[in-house]
């Protein structure tokens, strides 16, 4: 069970990682691969900030400015001074390596005695229960798990709630459009690049804010956690939409499809590796995965046409 | 309403590829003229068009609309002021999302867009009222994605769009080239309505002759980034599509006519 | 329904297998109308393979009759079975209908020819020519005091009239009022009291005049020549073998040879091959002080180049003047052409739709009145050799016509 509950921590934390890039992959339309540097920004100014004595929930919104920082710096790179997408995002993923090390100071900052914020659901499940474990489904599970469980469903569900709120408003449309069709936005009154800026910033924001929690979670911040992180929020995606399905293209179904992809894809992880996956196999398996994901129906599109071709022909 | 004086613009200069889009071209547009560019290809017609929407700076002269020259003002801010349909269809509409939310961007084209939502029982129903006119079903699906839609449709809710909020100028892309023939008859026919009907001022660029003889006040005629042909009033009035044929037929001879043709028959016309 | 042609003596049969009806009338109408443009006059239709006819194909039938007779040919129909008889002889058409197979006139054509005409041929097209009046003879006159490009002024300008005794080229308009005609002034043309005029306004067309009862067109000419006098000859070619046609000096050569003169003037009603030539696109009664309007490019505003071999297959009229003295003296309206040392030459061309004209020896002011009559002029050209390497059009050609000409004495008016 604690493995479950684990899995689904994690798979929640990380789908605020899948919303920052389904805004700027889907909707954007930007291969944005600042996220790599910018879940690692988050989470060590998050954990500088706790170290340093910050409460739980400013110090995780510090987290999240610091991504959108970096997502504005990337945004800015793309649309003021021309730079191809990938570049821009290279470029400020690269940099970001160093601002991390001078941001934690060392390569590594663990935070065994800062607060964070699920304190306020442990104690009050402490003062519930009583218990150090408490019986799920009858299972016992640690009280410090749960509530970090409960306190990021509740936050990952209002972000989801907010974001959707969003995109459907006159703002949210109008970025929406600039990412799908920017020569139409523009014939509407709107700067696309400016749209592109912002919605790359709160992508980043987002990832960010992921990075805040996992850290929190995994009690330190590391330089190295953030390498493939954007894969890895591709592959949650594409789970979400074959989860979802293709047609169902509305924000709403969007934000769902991937957070319940990210959950299931951590526990499909989390099963691979009770069954003997090698844990450093994890990047390649994942890599290999959103290759086949986005590769298999073009070629069984390819295939079936194939067959129904021989079919009419005999 | 619109003037345009003396634009010039040079696309990749001091390069093979250098092209001489526009040579200075200047026209006058009174308001309420609805006026048709036409020109060979490569003749400037739809370059002119995008200098007029903004999607690029010229290099040198001035564009004035409505008394304000717009010359240096980004695209998007001179949407604030003009309508567009494009070629392509899939150009005006954000495919993935709704008929309701497209329409949506176009209610407040050139506004300030905040975080008010945008779809409310009001404005969805302001939308079927406008779009029911069209006859085209529409005005039950306007929660369908846009992508569902055929080209005409498409384009005849651009267009739709590009009018919503009156523009101070259309400018319409050879707008009626990417559809099959009854489509096209049918979005010239609104469009030829919707102009009537608000008064626009508009400037369309058609390869059809047919349609410039039919559609517009005016016929405008390019050849190689100039105005060769400037046709209205009475004038328009009287011409059929064998004069524009002879309009560029003469356009073509001059080109023909180069400084060995002159040195060889202008002795011979004494 | 199928149409086999055969060449018979001196007319062509076209025997007619199946049903001629609505469906097949147009096609024999414009197998009719090919061998009219290749001269064939007289034609027979077998008529004994016809399984049908109705009122459309009867229409086709009176058609080609119609057509035929119109250039002095004939047509009937032979070998009618009952039904075809029937139906034509109930309709009141038996005129159509003809017992003997060769028709007599083709006959009587071709022994009129061979006793009035000399004929040759140059290269593939043979040249017939009929001598039409003994002492025909053309005096020729400059109008109007212009040369070309400079600024035009009024006093330039000679008011003429092109009645039926004239024939005339050069530059003008028809108004009265100078100012009217300054704007206007264009190339014409004019014989047998038809002038044909493009206004010098950028105009794709040529407006017509023709003379008619006490009326006779007049125009303010700023240059040009026109001669009165009659024709001596009339030359009538056509090609021997497919493809061939006359290139303009080849026909003028014919034209002197004739003539027995080096100074000659023509009209002549052809199927173009091809022309090259210039228009007056722009007035030159605009033309300011101090302009240049003969250097490039701003000649392009006032001249419009053909650009390429145009109206091929179109009927052509053309008048002309021709001067292959060797002279060294300039006539003016008389420029040199660069293809032959020594020869000078204006002709103007006006196109129409193509229509046949009569075999065999033709007269001008008729055939010039019924072109007139029958279609409106497309165009209007100055002809011009463009011998350019590589890229020149060439010469003007003709396939098959008739040519007036009479030799000519060029008369020059004091000039400032």
């Amino acid at each position: 069970m604690t493995l479950v509950v684990g899995a689904f921590t994690m798979g929640l934390i990380l789908s605020l990682l899948a919303l920052g890039v389904l805004i700027s992959f889907r909707i954007l339309r930007f291969c944005d691969i600042t996220v790599d540097g910018s879940i690692t920004l988050g989470a060590s100014a998050t954990a500088v900030l706790l170290v340093a004595g910050v409460p739980p929930w400013p110090a995780t919104l510090g987290g999240f400015a610091a991504g959108m920082a970096a997502g504005f710096v990337t945004g800015i790179l793309h649309t003021h001074f021309k730079i191809e997408e990938l570049l821009s995002g290279i470029l400020v993923m690269t940099a970001l390596y160093s601002v991390n090390l001078r941001v934690m100071g060392k390569s590594n900052v663990p935070m065994l005695d800062s607060g964070s914020i699920s304190d306020w659901a442990e104690a009050l499940l402490r003062k519930m229960y009583g218990a150090d474990k408490i019986g799920v489904l009858g299972w016992p599970v640690p009280v410090r798990d749960l509530a970090m469980l409960l306190t990021v469903a509740a936050l990952v569900a209002a972000i989801g709630i907010l974001l959707n709120i969003f995109l459907r408003t006159n703002l949210g449309t109008a970025v929406r459009a600039a990412g799908e069709n920017p020569q139409m936005i523009r014939a509407q009154g709107v700067d696309n690049r400016w749209m592109q800026v912002w919605g790359i910033a709160v992508s980043n924001g987002l990832v960010g804010l992921s990075g805040a929690v996992l850290a929190q979670y995994q009690g330190f911040a590391d330089v190295q956690m953030g390498i493939g992180m954007m894969v890895w929020g591709l592959a949650s995606i594409i789970i979400g939409e074959a989860l979802i399905g293709k047609k169902a293209r509305s924000p709403g179904m969007m934000i769902i499809g991937a957070m319940m992809g990210t959950v299931l894809f951590r526990l499909l992880i989390a099963i691979a590796l009770r069954w003997g996956l090698n844990p450093n196999d994890l990047k390649l398996v994942t890599a290999a995965f959103v290759f086949a994901a986005l590769v298999i129906p073009h070629m069984a599109g390819k295939l079936g046409r194939k067959i129904m071709k021989g079919s009419s022909n005999a | 309403m619109l003037e345009i004086n003396n634009v010039v613009k040079t696309f990749n200069p001091g390069t093979p590829n250098e092209v001489r889009a526009l040579r200075g071209i200047s026209m006058k547009l009174e308001e309420g003229c609805f006026a048709a560019i036409i020109g060979t290809n490569g003749s400037g017609k739809s370059t002119s068009l995008n200098a007029v929407a903004g999607s690029f700076l010229p290099d040198s002269g001035t564009i004035l609309l409505d008394g304000q020259d717009i010359s240096n003002w980004p695209e998007y801010r001179r949407a604030s002021m003009i309508g567009r349909v494009f070629q392509n269809p899939f150009a005006g509409t954000a495919a993935e999302m709704s008929i309701a939310e497209n329409i949506v961007l176009s209610m407040r084209r050139g506004m300030s867009r905040g975080l008010g939502m945008a779809l409310n029982r009001r404005v969805r129903e302001e939308i079927r009222e406008r779009i029911r006119p069209l006859n085209m079903g529409l005005e039950n699906r306007i929660d369908n994605a846009m992508g569902s839609l055929s080209g005409g449709q498409r384009q005849a809710l651009t267009l739709l769009m590009a009018t919503w909020l009156r523009p101070k100028l259309l400018l319409l892309d050879e707008h009626t080239a990417a559809l099959d023939p009854k489509s096209a008859a049918q979005v010239a026919t609104l469009t030829k309505e919707i102009i009537e009907r608000e008064k626009l001022t508009a400037l369309m660029v058609t390869h059809s002759m047919q349609q410039a003889v039919q559609l517009p006040q005016r016929i405008i005629m390019m050849h190689k980034g100039q105005v060769v042909e400037d046709i209205h009033g009475v004038r328009k009035a009287r011409t059929q599509v064998a004069d524009l044929m002879n309009a560029f037929d003469r356009v073509r001879r001059r080109d023909l006519f180069d400084q060995s043709v002159a040195e060889q028959v202008l002795p011979q016309y004494a | 329904m199928n149409i086999t042609s055969s060449h018979k003596n001196n007319y062509l049969e076209l025997k007619l297998e199946g049903r001629l009806d609505a469906a097949w009338a147009e096609h024999f109408v414009s197998t009719v109308s090919a061998a009219m443009r290749e001269g064939r006059h007289h034609i027979r239709v077998d008529a004994l393979g016809l399984s049908y006819l109705s009122s459309a194909g009867m229409r086709s039938l009176l058609r080609a009759h119609r057509e035929l007779t119109s250039v002095n040919g004939s047509f009937a129909v032979i070998r009618a079975s009952d039904f075809v008889v029937n139906t034509l002889s109930m309709s009141g058409f038996d005129t159509l209908l003809a017992l003997d197979e060769a028709p007599a006139e083709a006959v009587a054509d071709e022994e009129a020819t061979s006793a009035k005409s000399k004929s040759w041929s140059v290269n593939g097209v043979r040249i017939e020519s009929y001598s039409q009046q003994e002492d025909g003879h053309m005096e020729v006159h400059t109008t109007g005091k212009w040369t070309p490009w400079q600024p035009l002024r009024e006093e330039d300008c000679a008011k003429i009239a092109l009645g039926r005794d004239c024939i005339a080229i050069g530059s003008g308009a028809p108004a009265d009022e100078w100012q009217n005609a300054r704007e206007q002034m264009g190339d014409y043309a004019s014989a047998a009291g038809c002038t044909a005029w493009l206004p010098g306004t950028g105009a794709d067309a040529p407006d017509y005049l023709v003379q008619e009862g006490r009326y006779v067109p007049e125009l303010l000419a700023a240059s040009g020549l026109r001669a009165v006098g009659s024709f001596s000859q009339l030359l009538r070619f056509s090609p021997e073998n497919d493809g061939a046609s006359l290139e303009l000096p080849r026909l003028l050569e014919a034209v002197f040879s004739s003539t027995g003169s080096t100074k000659a003037a023509f009209v002549a009603i052809a199927e173009a091959g091809g022309l090259v030539g210039v228009t007056l696109s722009r007035s030159p009664g605009l033309i300011s002080e101090g302009e240049h309007a003969d250097e490039f490019p701003g000649v392009r505003d006032w001249m419009s180049f053909c650009g390429e071999r145009v109206h091929h297959g179109r009927q052509v009229l053309l008048v002309g003047f021709a001067d292959a003295s060797g002279s060294g003296q300039s006539q003016p309206g008389l420029p040199a052409i660069p293809s032959r040392p020594g020869w000078k030459l204006h002709v103007h061309a006006v196109v129409f739709p193509f229509r046949p004209l009569p075999n065999g020896e033709i007269f001008m002011s008729e055939c010039v009145e019924q072109l007139f009559a029958a279609a409106e002029p497309i165009a209007m050209l100055h002809l011009v050799e463009d011998e350019r390497p590589t890229l020149g059009l060439g010469k003007s050609s003709f396939i098959r016509g008739a040519c007036w000409c009479a030799p000519a004495s060029f008369h020059t008016e004091n000039r400032k």
